[in-house]
C-alpha cells in the first residue's frame, strides 16, 4: 500500500517536471517567425516601373512593427514570365509560400489543386474586417465557387485615350463623360473625314477598340461565373459588334497601326489605368506622347449599357499547406485592406486602390491635380464601382481568343445574328469540353 | 509447432512483404525523381495546370516509405519471433502496422493499398481460432476498399501514378508501367497464395485430429480390455491367496489336530493292551474310543485331503474325476457311471476345481443322503458352457434344504457366473451350467 504511495508520488513528479520543462522550453523557445510572401517583380499591367517592391517593403516595415519577432521575407527579381513556373516549382517541392500574388491563370487552378486557403472563415471571423470596404466586383474577383479565396491588392480599370490636339486641330469637342456609341461614332466620323480628298482618311478616329469593351459598355455578359456557360446568341451583343465594325469602316480599309498611333494620327484608343498613369508622369512622359497632348476619358455607353469598362485586379491569396495561416492573413490584410498601404500604393504606382476609403480620400484627389487632367480620381471612382470584373475561370483566354477569331472575321454587312448563333453552338461545345458540365 | 504448412505460410508472407514493400518505395521514390525533374525541366508551370493533385514534399513521403517499411519488416519479425502466442504484443504489432499503412495509403495517394492485403494475410493467420475473425474481415473489406484508387478518386482529388509515368520518355514509360501493373498484379496473387496456403494449412490440421481420433479409439479400446485383464488377474491373485490360505489351515490340522489324535489314538491303542484281551466294559470303552479316534483321523485327513486341491492339481480334470470315481465305488460300494463326451477337456484352474468340486460333493450327497445305489455322471461340452448332471436313484428329498454342501455349490458356481440347479426327480439331480471363458479353450 505504503510502496503503491510513493509509486504514485513519483510517477506526478516525474509527470509535473515534464510539463513544466516543457512550458519553459516552450516559452523562451526561438521566437523569430518567418512568414515568406512571393510576387514578382515589376508590374502586373505590362508597364515599367521604379521600384517595383517599395510599397511591398513599406507593408512588410508596418506588419514588422506591429507584430513584433515576426519577419516577412520574400525573393525578389521574378519577372512576371516566370513566376507562375517559379510557383509551380515551389508548389511541387511543397514550399508554398504563405503569402503570394497569384496570377489569373494560376487562380483557378491552384484552387482546384487545393493550394489555396479558404477565406470564408477569416472574413466572416474577423471583426476589424469588412469587406464592403472594397468595391464589390473587384472583391468578388477573389470568390470562386461561392468561396472567397484571395484579396485584391491592386485594381486596374479600362479607359479611353483621347488625343486632345487632334481633336483642338479639327475642332471637334471632347466627348462629355457620359458619352454614348452615337455620340463616339459621330466624333470618330468627324475624325476621319478625307480633308486632302485622296480617297483615304489623313486621321483615323481609333486604334485598339475591341469588340469586348463595346459588349461591356453594352451591358452584355459573355460567361456565367463558373465559365461553364457563355451568351452569345444575344442582340446587345449583335449591336456592339455592329457598333464596333461600324468605328473600323471609318478608317477605310487602313489597318491603324501603332505607328500611327504614336505619331498623334489617332484620335481615340483603349488604355489601361496603368498606361496612363505611367506614360502621364516622369520619366515615360518625355519620352512617349510628346508630339500632342493627351488625355483618358471613361468608355462610351452602349444603347442598353453604361460607361463602363473591364476592371481587372491583381489578387493576394494564402497557401493552404501554410503553418501561420492567421499571421498571413493579417499579413494579407496589411497589404490589401491597410488604408495607409493602399494610400501610399495608388500614389506611388500605375494602378488603383481596391478600397474605396482610399480612391475617395482627399490625398487622392490631388493625384490627377498636377495639369489639367480631364479624369480624376472621381471619375476612376465611378468606374471602378461599374466596373465589371475580368472573368477568371481558366481557359477564359482561350475561349475569348475563340470568339475573337470569329467575330473579327464578320463584316459589318454580314449577318452577325447568325454568325452569333454559330458561335454560341461551338462556344458551348467548347466550354462543355473544356469546362466540364454543370 | 511449425507444421511444414506453417513455413510454407511465411514464406508467402516474406514474399509479400518483399513486394509491398518494394512496390511502396519505388513509388514514392519514382514520385520523388520524377518531381526532381520536372522542377529541372522547367515543366512545373505544364505539370501542375495537368494535376488534380500535388503530394506534398516527395522527398518527405520517400523517407517516410522507408521507414514505416523497415516498422513492417520489424513488426513481422517481432510477431515471426513471438511464438509464445502473447496475444498482446500481437494485437499491438498489427494496430501499428494498419496505422502505419494507412498514413502510407494517403501519402501515396491511394496508387498503392497492397500492403493492407498483407497484413490481413497475416491477420488472417493468427487470427485462426478468434472469435474476432469476421470483425477483421469486415475492416479488410471496406478499408481495402475505400483505399482503392479508382473509387477513392471519385469522391476526392488524388494524382495518379500515371500522371508521374507520362513525363518520361515513351519507351520508358512502357518499362514502368509494366512494372508497376507487374508489382500490383503479383501482391494480389500472392495474397491469393496466402489464402490457399491457409486453407491447405488448415485441411492438413483437420485430416491430422481425424488421424489423432482414430488413434485414441484405439488406445481406448486397448485399455478397456487391460482394465477387463486386470478384473481378472485380480480374482486370480484373490483365488490364490484362497487357495494358499486353505493349504495353510490343512497343514495347520494335519500338523496340530492331526498329531494329537495320532497321539490319543496310540495312547488309547496302549491302554487297549495294558486292558488286555478280556472284553471287560473298559476294554469295550477303549475300543469305541480307538474306533472313534482312528475315525476322527480318518476324517481329518480327508478334510485335509478336500481342503487341498490337490486332484485337480496333478492329474488332468477327466483323470481326476475318474480317479474320484472309481475311489468312491470301492470305498462305498455304489455303481457311478461316468459320462464324458469330449475327454479332451481343459479348463480354467478354478473352472476344473468347480467342476472336481461339485461332482465330490454330489457324490458324497447321494450317498450320505439319499442312499443311492447308482450314480451318473455327466460331463458335456455345450457351446460356450460346460453342462454338469449328477443323477442319483436315491431316495431325494421333498424339500430341498439347502445344506453346507449344497450352499457351497451354488456359491462355486455362481463365482463362475454360471447357473445350478437341484431338484427331486426319480432320485436327486444337480445340474450346474457353467460358462467358459472365450479364447481359452483349447483343442
Amino acid at each position: 500500500m505504503k510502496a503503491k504511495k510513493v509509486g504514485i508520488f513519483i510517477y506526478t513528479g516525474i509527470a509535473f517536471l515534464i510539463i513544466v520543462l516543457g512550458t519553459v522550453f516552450y516559452k523562451f523557445r526561438p521566437k523569430e517567425t518567418v512568414i515568406e510572401f512571393a510576387m514578382f517583380n515589376g508590374s502586373n499591367w505590362g508597364v515599367a516601373v521604379k521600384e517595383s517592391y517599395s510599397v511591398i517593403d513599406s507593408a512588410i516595415e508596418k506588419f514588422e512593427k506591429e507584430h513584433k519577432g515576426i519577419k516577412i521575407k520574400y525573393e525578389s527579381g521574378i519577372p512576371k514570365e516566370d513566376y507562375s513556373e517559379w510557383m509551380a516549382k515551389r508548389v511541387l517541392k511543397d514550399e508554398m509560400p504563405d503569402v503570394f500574388m497569384v496570377l489569373d491563370d494560376d487562380f483557378e487552378n491552384y484552387i482546384n489543386l487545393g493550394l489555396i486557403e479558404k477565406l470564408d472563415g477569416y472574413v466572416d471571423g474577423d471583426k476589424s474586417f469588412d469587406i464592403n470596404k472594397y468595391y464589390s466586383e473587384i472583391a468578388n474577383s477573389g470568390v470562386f465557387e461561392r468561396h472567397r479565396y484571395a484579396l485584391p491588392y491592386e485594381a486596374m480599370p479600362t479607359l479611353m485615350f483621347v488625343n486632345r490636339t487632334l481633336l483642338e486641330n479639327l475642332h471637334l469637342n471632347i466627348p462629355e463623360n457620359n458619352y454614348t456609341f452615337e455620340d463616339f461614332y459621330k466624333v470618330c466620323r468627324m475624325v476621319t473625314l478625307d480633308r486632302d480628298l485622296d480617297g483615304n482618311p489623313d486621321y483615323f478616329g481609333i486604334y485598339r477598340y475591341d469588340w469586348i469593351n463595346a459588349a461591356l459598355s453594352n451591358g452584355v455578359t459573355l460567361f456565367t461565373e463558373d465559365g461553364k456557360n457563355s451568351y452569345f446568341n444575344q442582340e446587345s451583343l449583335a449591336d456592339a459588334i455592329r457598333f464596333v465594325k461600324s468605328l473600323e469602316d471609318l478608317n477605310g480599309n487602313q489597318n491603324v497601326t501603332k505607328e500611327e498611333f504614336d505619331s498623334g494620327k489617332v484620335a481615340f484608343s483603349q488604355m489601361s489605368l496603368a498606361e496612363y498613369r505611367t506614360y502621364k508622369s516622369y520619366p515615360y512622359k518625355i519620352k512617349k506622347y510628346t508630339g500632342f497632348a493627351w488625355d483618358c476619358i471613361p468608355m462610351s455607353a452602349g444603347k442598353t449599357g453604361n460607361n463602363v469598362s473591364m476592371v481587372d485586379s491583381l489578387n493576394v491569396a494564402i497557401s493552404a499547406k501554410s503553418k501561420k495561416k492567421k499571421l498571413a492573413w493579417e499579413f494579407l490584410k496589411t497589404l490589401s485592406y491597410d488604408t495607409q498601404i493602399q494610400q501610399k500604393l495608388y500614389n506611388d504606382m500605375p494602378v488603383a486602390s481596391v478600397l474605396k476609403e482610399v480612391m475617395e480620400s482627399r490625398e487622392s484627389e490631388n493625384i490627377f491635380k498636377e495639369n489639367e487632367d480631364i479624369i480624376d480620381s472621381k471619375l476612376i471612382c465611378q468606374i471602378l464601382e461599374n466596373g465589371s470584373a475580368k472573368p477568371r475561370f481558366s481557359g477564359y483566354e482561350d475561349a475569348i481568343a475563340l470568339a475573337d477569331s470569329k467575330i473579327s472575321n464578320l463584316n459589318q454587312g454580314d449577318d452577325i445574328e447568325n454568325a452569333l448563333r454559330i458561335l454560341q453552338r461551338q462556344m458551348s461545345k467548347y466550354l462543355l469540353q473544356e469546362r466540364g458540365k454543370e | 509447432m511449425k507444421s511444414i504448412g506453417n513455413l510454407k505460410i511465411n514464406k508467402i508472407l516474406e514474399l509479400m512483404l518483399i513486394i509491398s514493400v518494394t512496390t511502396m518505395i519505388l513509388i514514392s521514390g519514382f514520385v520523388w525523381i520524377i518531381t526532381a525533374r520536372i522542377i529541372d525541366m522547367h515543366e512545373a508551370k505544364l505539370f501542375i495546370s495537368r494535376s488534380v493533385s500535388i503530394p506534398g514534399n516527395t522527398m518527405h513521403i520517400f523517407i517516410f516509405t522507408v521507414i514505416s517499411s523497415i516498422c513492417f519488416i520489424l513488426t513481422f519479425s517481432v510477431r515471426s519471433s513471438n511464438r509464445l502466442n502473447d496475444t498482446y504484443i500481437i494485437f499491438v504489432t498489427f494496430i501499428i502496422e494498419f496505422i502505419l499503412e494507412l498514413i502510407c495509403i494517403i501519402l501515396l495517394n491511394f496508387n498503392y493499398n497492397g500492403i493492407l492485403l498483407w497484413t490481413f494475410a497475416n491477420a488472417l493467420i493468427y487470427l485462426k481460432k478468434n472469435k474476432y475473425i469476421s470483425i477483421v474481415i469486415v475492416a479488410a473489406t471496406v478499408s481495402y476498399l475505400f483505399t482503392t484508387h479508382d473509387l477513392v478518386k471519385l469522391f476526392i482529388n488524388i494524382y495518379d501514378i500515371s500522371a508521374y509515368i507520362r513525363v518520361c520518355s515513351t519507351s520508358l514509360q512502357t518499362v514502368i508501367f509494366f512494372i508497376y501493373n507487374t508489382l500490383n498484379l503479383m501482391t494480389v496473387v500472392s495474397f491469393i497464395l496466402c489464402c490457399i496456403s491457409i486453407i491447405v494449412n488448415k485441411e492438413e490440421i483437420i485430416e491430422k485430429n481425424i488421424e489423432l481420433n482414430k488413434q485414441l479409439e484405439i488406445a481406448n479400446f486397448d485399455l478397456q480390455k487391460a482394465n477387463i485383464e486386470l478384473e481378472r488377474s485380480l480374482m486370480d491373485n484373490a483365488r490364490l491367496a484362497e487357495i494358499r490360505e486353505r493349504n495353510r489351515i490343512a497343514r495347520e490340522i494335519h500338523d496340530t489336530l492331526g498329531h494329537t489324535l495320532t497321539g490319543l489314538a496310540a495312547g488309547i491303542d496302549a491302554c487297549i493292551a495294558l486292558a488286555g484281551d478280556e472284553k471287560t466294559p473298559l476294554r469295550n470303552q477303549l475300543d469305541l474310543l480307538s474306533k472313534v479316534s482312528r475315525n476322527g483321523i480318518k476324517d481329518i485327513r480327508m478334510s485335509v485331503s478336500s481342503l487341498r486341491p490337490d486332484a485337480p492339481d496333478r492329474l488332468n480334470l477327466e483323470s481326476a474325476i475318474k480317479e474320484l470315481v472309481e475311489n468312491t465305488k470301492r470305498v462305498a460300494g455304489v455303481n457311478i457311471i461316468f459320462n464324458s463326451e469330449d475327454i479332451n477337456l481343459k479348463f480354467d484352474e478354478d473352472e476344473e476345481m468347480a467342476i472336481y468340486r461339485i461332482v465330490q460333493e454330489s457324490l458324497t450327497n447321494s450317498i450320505r443322503h439319499g442312499n443311492a445305489k447308482n450314480i451318473e455322471v455327466v460331463v458335456k461340452k455345450n457351446f460356450g458352457s460346460i453342462g454338469l448332471m449328477i443323477h442319483d436313484d436315491g431316495i431325494g428329498c421333498e424339500k430341498i434344504e439347502s445344506g453346507f454342501g449344497l450352499r457351497h455349490i451354488r456359491e462355486r458356481v455362481n463365482m463362475l457366473k454360471g447357473q445350478v440347479n437341484f431338484r427331486s426327480e426319480n432320485g436327486f439331480i444337480v445340474e450346474a451350467m457353467i460358462p467358459i471363458r472365450w479364447g481359452e479353450e483349447y483343442g
